[in-house]
């Protein structure tokens, strides 16, 4: 399963290198701002750098199995060991996260407070989210699962708008509480691996291998013991669940995302829907469906567990739809937007199947591109008229038009035209969760026409109608915002008509994860 | 061996305690020939005594025989890492007094005498198994702390910390020597361990732990125990026992805060596991099912509810409070509710299946390791979360968590500082605090009947993420241009940010690269 070590250590280097770059930052005084950018635009530049070199060049498409692995110990005594690897689920995410780092950095270029902390709270955010997408242990996921707590809550607490103190605490208490749950779970699993305190193991490899071992057959769980009527598997199941769960976020766990997204800063919001979002379904997938497949299919068939997901999934897209629709803050439309965008990734990995999986995994990579787009836009316009109220713009294709046509392209990628990136995630969720879940799937594409109406809406009110005469002078999108912009928008249109680039990648290893939760 | 030569090998193994009164006396000396004119000599002498006991403490643990001296106190390595512990607590404080400004015109000679002292009284504290040299070595430490918290002596809340310190105190220790005496008279013995196998035969004679008898011999006994434990409980601010602590806490000089809070409070554990390992958890082969009985399952159940009742107090009570220093009293309460659940662990035992499917208690000094480890953790993050505190105080003027607003942008190295500090507190990866919660959790879950502890914990955490951070907010969230404080001269800005930077990459140090401490603690026999 597990090729070579990786002699290079290319993950060590994507993951820690941002160190190196807070490390310089922190000595370079207060006062040189343009330094401190500098560093920081380098410092999210090499592991983007890298991970383009990881990702095209040294992952072997076609192969299922963890690579680029390596691993030494940690604490010997409790058999912690630094171990890390990629696979199909995993390295799409690295390449996404560290575009999405680097477009920050340039698209926070006017911060004026605190430059020098922002930028190494920026950089040690990188690493904790990189860390957790590559981590086989999970001692080391969940070091770098909470190291990601600290930065964002300074993040959004300091540089964030009005209501920031309540955002930022609301974020971090929702986020710890789910953190605990994983780590009682994570406690539960390590001393249940085996009777012999010396073959206990944190290695998720080695989980997995248990995990999926049928009770009764030597090599599975060593002491299960039942609570409450539920089974050590189903507790730690749902315990890990919640604690995803609320980072996806997954209804009624998601009334931490609008406050946070609305007080964050651009650039955060961008970082927060576009990659922090993922690392919720991809530790539901990671952790969850790998290492207790059963609780989700058992004796041939869908259990009460996987049909629950699936419904949640189905509020998440209905529910996350119509609020959307009732939003009148253009940010807040988005945020809600993306709650009903998750819902495709959990309708997805409830459908247990090849396209159900394909299609979460596309959405959670094509829904990383489209909503930082749009978050960028916003953060655009409100740079200029200093309000984000739908109902106070209009016209504004007429002033700023090369905006409107960018804006355009986001929208209908986050709309899901066909083309476009957001149509092939959310068509393949659907199309492997009417195998399993025909009503549910029907009621969800109410959240599509939904969706759609509200995002038509949008345009029509804030883009066309009278060309309004205070946004007369709006300079069009300048240089810097190009360059934000530019890339994901060619990912929106490049996932869209060649989504092989991203298929390719992860088939292998979702054929393995169908392989492994719906055995033949 | 004849005694002479007998006596001389154990002088030999109790060298840090006489290197540290020695010192105490030199400070004494020191003050009296300077007559108090410059304090500062005589902090930097202590100082020195105390950097050469550390150091033979650390050169002492590879001879440790684990044997008797003097034939009351043991020579071991528990004792030696609770020694190191609380000698290097002392030197921090040590020096955070020379550098505590509240200090600079009250004339504190004798203070760092009195200092030395009660560490001395905690070395022996932590190495001894015999009731009547573990009270003398508890009430020198306590004595010398009741003098140590009226030391500022124009201020009315020290003097009244001081009373209030002293009337409670006496009343825990009068508590616990009466439980002392009920365990002499009903088991016949001061020695720990021949307490344990008296309390063994009369509690817990019953297979597997489960049905014993409670005659009025027994209940002698249990009696005696739980008044020890309210002496003990006192020490280590347990709820019901805590109410001294937050005025105490507020009111003393914040080294002497620090002090007790950090340096008491690890000592005070050593003796508490000192004490059920001897009482509690020796082990007795019962004949038919062939196996050993370790713990005792009413012991722990008595610990665990105490612990409880203590994290949660001590946690909603923190975030009602305002003042900085009185924050931190009731979160360290909060943390002697962890660690006791940690006790309560290692009193429990571990459970175990055997052959024939049955439940059995198996011993495990894992809960003794999780509590030795979390107080080498709760040293650092609490010393610096402290040695901050005196910082601001000295720097700012400003003790409350309002009055900080702003400051993280005029000292962000300490207060950067800080937010490691109460990271660690919080128990948040990468730092030594989320270890130790993490060995904690590990301990209890395996534990017979206890895993709701752990859940409990775990939430606690939740609940104190509220008031840490409710610092960092104030600190950081607030504009440089809100800061209503402002700066004072000589406050000794320099020295103290580097303790606190210290003190920062050892909580950090200790959660990334645990291995050695992880192994040092592991080495330990209670």
């Amino acid at each position: 399963m597990i090729e070579t070590m990786d002699s290079t250590h290319l993950l060590s280097w994507i993951t820690l290198s941002p160190l190196i770059g807070m490390v310089a930052i922190l000595l370079t005084p207060r006062a040189k701002t343009d330094v401190i950018k500098t560093l920081a635009a380098a410092f999210t530049g090499i592991p983007l750098v890298l991970a383009a070199w990881m990702y095209f060049a040294k992952f072997q498409v076609g192969t299922a199995g963890y690579q680029l692995y390596e691993v030494f110990d940690w604490v010997k005594t409790f058999h912690i060991q630094y171990q890390v690897g990629v696979d199909g689920l995993s390295a799409p995410l690295v390449l996404l996260n560290c575009l999405l780092l680097f477009v920050a950095v340039f698209s926070s270029w006017n911060v004026e407070k605190g430059v020098k902390g922002y930028f190494v709270l920026l950089l040690l955010l990188e690493v904790g989210i990189n860390g957790v997408f590559v981590s086989l242990d999970l001692f080391l996921f969940y070091v770098y699962w909470e190291l990601m707590l600290l930065p964002m809550y300074f993040l959004i607490g300091i540089w964030g708008g009005p209501r920031r103190e309540y955002a930022a605490i609301k974020f971090f208490l929702y986020t710890l509480a789910g953190s605990v749950l994983i780590l009682i779970a994570m406690v539960a699993m390590y001393l249940s691996s085996s009777d012999d305190p010396a073959q206990r193991t944190f290695s998720l490899v080695k989980l997995a291998q248990i995990g999926q071992t049928p009770i009764g057959k030597p090599g599975c769980w060593a002491s299960l013991p039942m609570l409450f009527g539920m089974t050590f598997q189903h507790w730690c199941f749902l315990f890990m669940f919640i604690g995803f769960a609320i980072k996806v976020p997954v209804f009624p766990f998601h009334t931490w995302l609008p406050d946070a997204h609305v007080e964050a800063p651009t650039a955060i919001s961008v970082i927060l829907a576009g990659i922090l979002l993922k690392l919720g379904g991809y530790g539901l997938m990671r952790v969850n469906m790998t290492v207790f497949p059963d609780v989700m299919w058992q004796n041939g068939t869908t259990t009460v567990w996987a049909t629950g997901l699936a419904v949640l999934g189905t509020i998440n897209i209905v529910y996350g739809a119509f609020v959307a629709m009732a939003q009148t803050d253009f940010k807040k439309l988005v945020a809600y937007s993306s709650v009903a965008h998750m819902g495709f990734v959990l309708l997805g990995l409830a459908a247990m199947n090849p396209q159900g999986l394909s299609g979460a995994n596309l959405t959670l990579f094509n829904h990383g591109t489209s909503s930082a787009m749009l978050f960028l836009l916003v953060g655009v316009i409100y740079d200029r008229a200093h309000h984000r109220e739908i109902a106070k713009f209009g016209g504004l294709a007429s002033h700023m038009p090369v905006y409107a046509s960018l804006a355009f392209l986001g929208i209908f990628t986050s709309l899901g035209l066909p083309g476009l990136a957001g149509f092939w995630g959310e068509v393949l969720a659907l199309l492997g969760a009417w195998e399993r879940y025909p009503i549910l799937t029907a009621i969800s594409t109410i959240g599509l026409i939904v969706t759609a109406a509200f995002f038509l809406m949008t345009i029509r009110r804030v883009f066309f109608g009278p060309a309004q005469e205070k946004y007369r002078g709006f300079p069009d999108v300048t240089l810097r915002e190009w360059t934000c912009l530019a890339p994901f928008g060619a990912l929106c249109v490049i996932a869209g008509v060649f989504p092989a680039f991203l298929l390719n990648w992860m088939g292998p290893s979702i054929q393995s994860l169908v392989q492994i939760i719906t055995p033949k | 061996m004849d005694w002479l030569a007998q006596t001389n090998a154990d002088v030999g193994r109790i060298w840090p305690e006489i290197i540290l009164s020695v010192t105490a006396l030199v400070a004494l000396l020191s003050d009296l020939l300077l007559k108090g004119r410059d304090t500062r000599v005589t902090g930097w002498v202590t100082t020195l005594g105390v950097v050469f006991t550390i150091y033979w403490i650390a050169r002492s643990f590879a001879g440790a025989h684990g044997g008797h001296v003097f034939g009351m106190m043991l020579d071991d390595r528990f004792a030696l890492f609770f020694k190191l512990l609380i000698a290097s607590g002392l030197l921090v404080v040590t020096l955070l007094s020379m550098w505590f400004r509240g200090f600079d015109h009250d004339g504190i000679g004798e203070y760092y005498s009195i200092l030395v002292t009660a560490a001395v009284g905690a070395f022996f504290l932590v190495s001894t198994d015999h009731l009547l040299l573990l009270f003398l070595g508890l009430e020198t430490l306590s004595i010398s702390s009741y003098v140590l918290a009226g030391f500022l002596k124009r201020d009315i809340r020290s003097t009244e910390a001081a009373v209030k310190y002293l009337v409670f105190g006496v009343l825990a220790s009068g508590a616990m020597l009466f439980g002392f005496s009920l365990l002499y008279g009903f088991t016949g013995s001061v020695r720990l361990p021949e307490i344990g196998s008296a309390v063994q035969r009369l509690l817990l004679s019953g297979a597997h732990g489960k049905d014993f008898h409670l005659d009025a011999t027994g209940m002698g006994v249990a009696v005696g125990v739980i008044l020890s434990l309210a002496g003990f409980g006192f020490k280590v601010a347990a709820f019901p026992f805590h109410f001294w602590s937050p005025d105490v806490y507020e009111g003393a000089p914040t080294p002497v805060t620090t002090f007790l809070s950090v340096v008491s409070k690890t000592a005070s554990f050593g003796m508490i596991l000192r004490f059920f390992g001897g009482v509690a958890a020796t082990t007795t082969v019962v004949p038919d099912a062939g196996h050993a009985v370790v713990g005792s399952p009413a012991l722990a159940a008595v610990l665990a509810a105490i612990a409880a009742m203590t994290m949660t107090f001590g946690n909603v009570a923190a975030m009602l409070q305002e003042n900085a220093k009185r924050l931190l009293a009731y979160s360290s309460i909060a943390h002697a509710g962890y660690m006791l659940a940690g006790v309560a662990a290692f009193v429990a035992g571990a459970d175990a299946i055997d052959a024939h499917g049955d439940h059995y208690n198996v011993a495990s000094l894992t809960g003794a390791h999780a509590v030795a480890f979390y107080l080498a953790a709760y040293f650092m993050m609490n010393l610096g979360a402290f040695a901050v505190v005196t910082y601001l105080s000295n720097r700012w003027g400003a003790e409350t968590v309002g009055g900080w607003a702003g400051l993280g942008w005029k000292s962000p190295v300490a207060c950067g500082a800080l937010a490691v500090f109460l990271l660690s507190l919080t128990g948040i990866p990468p730092t030594a605090g989320f270890v130790g919660k993490w060995y904690l959790l590990q301990a209890i879950w395996t534990a017979p009947a206890l895993q709701w502890l752990a859940v409990l914990l775990v939430l606690n955490s939740i609940v104190s993420l509220f008031y840490y951070f409710r610092m960092a907010k104030s600190l950081f969230f607030k504009g440089e241009e809100e800061a209503t404080a402002s700066p004072r001269k000589h406050a000794y800005a320099f020295e103290l940010s580097t303790i606190v930077v210290a003190l920062a990459v050892g909580t950090l140090w200790f959660g990334l690269s645990l291995s050695w401490l992880m192994n040092l603690v592991q080495s330990l026999h209670v």
